[in-house]
């Protein structure tokens, strides 16, 4: 008696218990109107700019730190930490004017010293910037861009010169990368051994705080002078609106959507495709769509014994209907492209839609004049990014459709990646990160296997094609050249491209500024909450 | 007791030196490797080997061995290859946050199971026997993710009483500190609750049973009395050993709960280190949760005399 008596005392002070808690949430959630806050599906690796990096961490630093250039909306390269900038007519002098009034976090003003500080920094082998090899002469040869920095000369007080070893059509746009980003960086930002201690860069916003596996946390910086021009990518006016942001680590998708729900989070920058039409539907949710410049892609292995022969490979594309897979992998999110000009990139033509149509009579001809005997070909794909893993599928049963011995080869990421690298498959679902510049991409597909097992295309030609974009900076042939590359993709089939995805951001309903953009970069500046 | 207590904690020591070869080899044996993971896909081989050859990665395999477990003895777990952290204070975070949602959860589950158990074991095959056994079997059916997402959902988003992520430390405040363990230790105790209850009951039965309990009732004792002071005791010995049990393995990190509820706890920080390959945070956080499994089996072995005189140390 005496025990059911305490048992119905401890029930009835778990639930007063539970009712005081409730007022608590109000304050909770950091829920001042001046705190941005936004999901990461992964905690950030460092606030080292370009040496340790993923996505994330590119997000985040993109906040705190600039580049003398960055990227605008239409994929074109302007100024940012810069004014202007001029080249020379041999086209090996790129002067710089740095903006004048432009303050690091600490307060001091930057200079064209602090850029060659920076940039002197990047270029040391001990930094392990992981740029460092597109701006140096290289021991091998397919490992050079063309470009060789000779010199970085401060030619007055807020000028810099960049000389390059000799011309090259794509140097404003490594300058503009933002992966390995070539920030301007206070010297405080490193202790006197050189060892990186905390970030002090120009950005709109400034390092607060980072609690490992919870949040980072950056605030406004209120010295920061924005650029005249309206904001245009990663460039123009680059403005705070809020007073913090906080990045907080989600690292469950369904988690995150709950967040959402709930107003715990305000943006969630990349909905999975299978939850966007459900968040749609919801009231105080937001969904915006964008194309992207990542691809999705089937990479084959062109030194298999089965995969060498050519006819194999046309096999292959005949019996894929891309149509049918974003259909399914992507809801019908994505836009068909079989080329490395992305479908949202101003250089891609009609020319880069041309492809070999879906037809499994042609592909089981084709496998019949290629003697095939069924012997086994093994995709090779992961969990952990679901649109590979859906498009593994798919290609699977394409494949079979038409007589194809085809299994999956289900890997966890980091061993699919280590056989990226080594060359160890004979398909592979895998998809590359946006990259804005078309020879960037073809430069990462295009070179000789025995000595970079992770090229995807050994060709001469294409080589050759490539080397010859590097050189040009006429817009008009050098989308020709991009014209004649996918022809040549079309002949020699080394790769074949599925999609451009279309990525998905969420936003409860009183987020303003924010849109999504083909560079998949988040950008929190301009972005208020009412 | 004092002999017993140094004979236990030396034998850590072999156990541990087995765990560190165990967790350094076994994970090299996982093909790709932090280099791969560091580099992504946006860069070249060449860039990979540079990496390789700058974490030691072609060092001969014995020679990492050595060279990590001379720097585990003077105390140094070695950085973190993803992030660059130190090792053992990066685990020492994450676990005491671990240790706050298991502790708690376990205690609560303790609190509730402990008067379940025995209440289903007194009242056997009445109503409330079965009552208890079907929740019983509920809870344990459940699995902890699918509750965790459930309790967000309902008390997060529905009825926006609780966080639905994240965490706060208690230096930030009692009651938020609270309101954001909540939902997580909940999601814990049921699994938790339901095996402590079974253990209890069936142990509890057993005790019921013997002469001295009769004896106990015959003498004219109260109900609640022979419970509580004759019956618990020697029914709650078994239920120490399945909770020591259950607070090594949770301690070890509620992986699935933690990255559900999005805490920073060790469980979390051990599977993606896994999948980065971080060799030194795998390496250290399985030469810890090894430590926690002896540590907490040798106070569960102190106490069992305390419940259980006949057992001698």
């Amino acid at each position: 008696m005496r025990f059911q008596h305490t048992i119905k005392h401890f029930i009835r002070c778990t639930y007063i218990l539970f009712f005081l808690l409730i007022p608590v949430n109000e304050t909770i959630a950091d829920k001042s109107v001046s705190t941005l806050r936004v999901a990461l599906n992964s905690d950030i690796l460092s606030t080292n700019p370009g040496v340790r990096r993923d996505s994330n961490t590119d997000v985040v630093l993109n906040h705190i730190f600039e580049s003398l250039v960055a990227y605008k909306d239409d994929i074109s390269v302007g100024p940012l930490v810069a004014k202007n900038f001029s080249i020379s007519d041999d086209r090996t002098i790129y002067t710089f004017q740095i903006r004048q009034g432009l303050k690091f976090h600490n307060g001091e003003p930057v200079t064209a010293a602090d850029v060659k500080w920076s940039w002197d920094r990047y270029l040391r082998p001990e930094t392990n910037w992981k740029c460092r090899r597109w701006f140096v002469q290289n021991e091998k040869e397919e490992d050079n861009q063309g470009v060789v920095i000779k010199s970085i000369t401060v030619s007055g007080k807020y000028e810099i010169e960049f000389l390059l070893d000799s011309p090259n059509a794509i140097f404003l746009e490594l300058l503009a990368n933002f992966q390995c980003l070539p920030a301007v960086v206070h010297k405080s930002s490193v202790d006197s051994q050189g060892n990186w201690v905390k970030p002090i860069g120009t950005g709109p916003y400034k390092f607060k705080k980072w609690k490992r596996g919870e949040y980072i946390e950056l605030e406004k910086f209120a010295d920061y002078l924005p650029r005249n021009e309206p904001m245009d990518g990663l460039t123009g006016a680059r403005i705070a609106l809020t007073e913090k942001i906080k990045f907080q680590i989600l690292t469950d998708a369904a988690a995150t959507r709950a967040a959402l729900l709930s107003g715990s989070i305000d943006i969630f920058p990349y909905v999975p495709m299978h939850m966007v039409e459900e968040l749609e539907s919801q009231e105080n949710i937001r969904i915006q769509q964008t194309d992207t410049l990542g691809w999705s892609e089937l990479l084959i292995q062109t030194l298999d014994p089965i995969l060498r022969d050519v006819n194999i490979r046309k096999a292959i594309a005949h019996a894929i209907n891309r149509e049918e897979i974003i259909g399914f992998t992507t809801y019908g999110q994505a836009s068909i492209n079989s080329s490395g000009v992305p479908a949202a990139h101003p250089s891609h033509t009609v020319i880069h839609d041309k492809w070999y149509e879906f037809s499994p009579d042609k592909s089981r001809a084709l496998l019949k004049k290629a003697g095939y005997r069924g012997q086994l070909i093994k995709i090779q794909t992961n969990r952990k990014h679901p649109g590979m893993y859906n498009n593994a599928l798919v290609v699977q049963a394409m494949l079979q459709a038409v007589g194809i011995n085809c299994q999956l080869e289900l890997l966890d990421w980091a061993s699919q990646l280590n056989n990226y690298y080594s060359g160890d498959f004979q398909l592979m679902t895998f998809s590359f990160s946006a990259i804005a510049n078309p020879t960037l991409r073809y430069s990462k597909l295009i070179g000789l296997k025995d000595r970079r097992p992770n090229s995807q295309w050994d060709s001469r030609k294409a080589d050759d094609l490539i080397r010859k974009v590097r050189m040009n900076d006429n817009p008009e042939q050098i989308n020709q050249i991009y014209e004649d590359i996918h022809q040549l993709m079309i002949e020699e089939i080394p790769i074949i491209g599925l999609y451009n995805a279309r990525i998905s951001s969420g936003t409860t309903k009183n987020i303003s500024g924010f849109s999504p953009w083909p560079l998949e970069l988040v950008r929190l500046w301009g972005v208020s909450v009412d | 007791m004092l002999k017993f207590i140094i004979k236990r904690i030396l034998s850590i020591i072999p156990t541990l030196f087995i765990v560190a070869a165990i967790a350094f080899f076994l994970i090299r044996l996982v093909p790709g490797d932090p280099a791969v993971m560091l580099v992504g896909d946006l860069q070249d081989a060449e860039i990979l080997e540079e990496v390789r050859i700058r974490m030691g990665l072609y060092e001969p395999i014995y020679v990492q061995f050595l060279i990590w477990l001379g720097n585990i003895l003077q105390g140094d777990f070695g950085t973190s290859i993803m992030t660059g952290e130190a090792v053992l204070p990066a685990l020492m975070d994450r676990f005491l946050v671990t240790a706050q949602i298991v502790l708690l959860s376990v205690s609560v589950a303790m609190i509730i199971a402990i008067p379940l158990g025995m209440l289903a074991a007194w009242k056997q095959n009445s109503s409330t026997d079965f009552l208890i056994t079907s929740v019983i079997i509920l809870s344990l059916s459940l699995p902890s993710f699918w509750v965790g997402i459930m309790l967000i959902l309902y008390f997060g988003v529905t009825l926006e009483w609780l966080p639905t992520v994240g965490y706060a430390t208690l230096s930030e405040g009692f009651w938020l500190h609270m309101s954001y363990l909540v939902l997580p230790v909940s999601s814990l105790v049921l699994g938790e609750m339901a095996t402590i209850t079974r253990m209890m009951r069936s142990s509890t039965i057993e005790t019921l049973r013997l002469e001295y309990i009769t004896h106990a009732r015959a003498k004219g004792i109260k109900e609640s009395i022979v419970l509580r002071r004759h019956a618990f005791k020697n029914s709650f010995a078994p239920s120490l050993t399945v909770l020591g049990l259950i607070l090594g393995h949770l301690l070890g990190g509620a992986a699935v709960t933690e990255t559900v509820f999005s805490l920073p706890g060790l469980g979390r920080f051990m599977v993606e280190s896994i999948y980065a390959r971080d060799y030194p945070v795998v390496q250290g956080a399985m030469l810890l949760i090894a430590g926690i499994y002896v540590f907490v089996n040798l106070i569960i072995d102190l106490l069992y005399p305390i419940f259980d005189p006949r057992v001698k140390l």
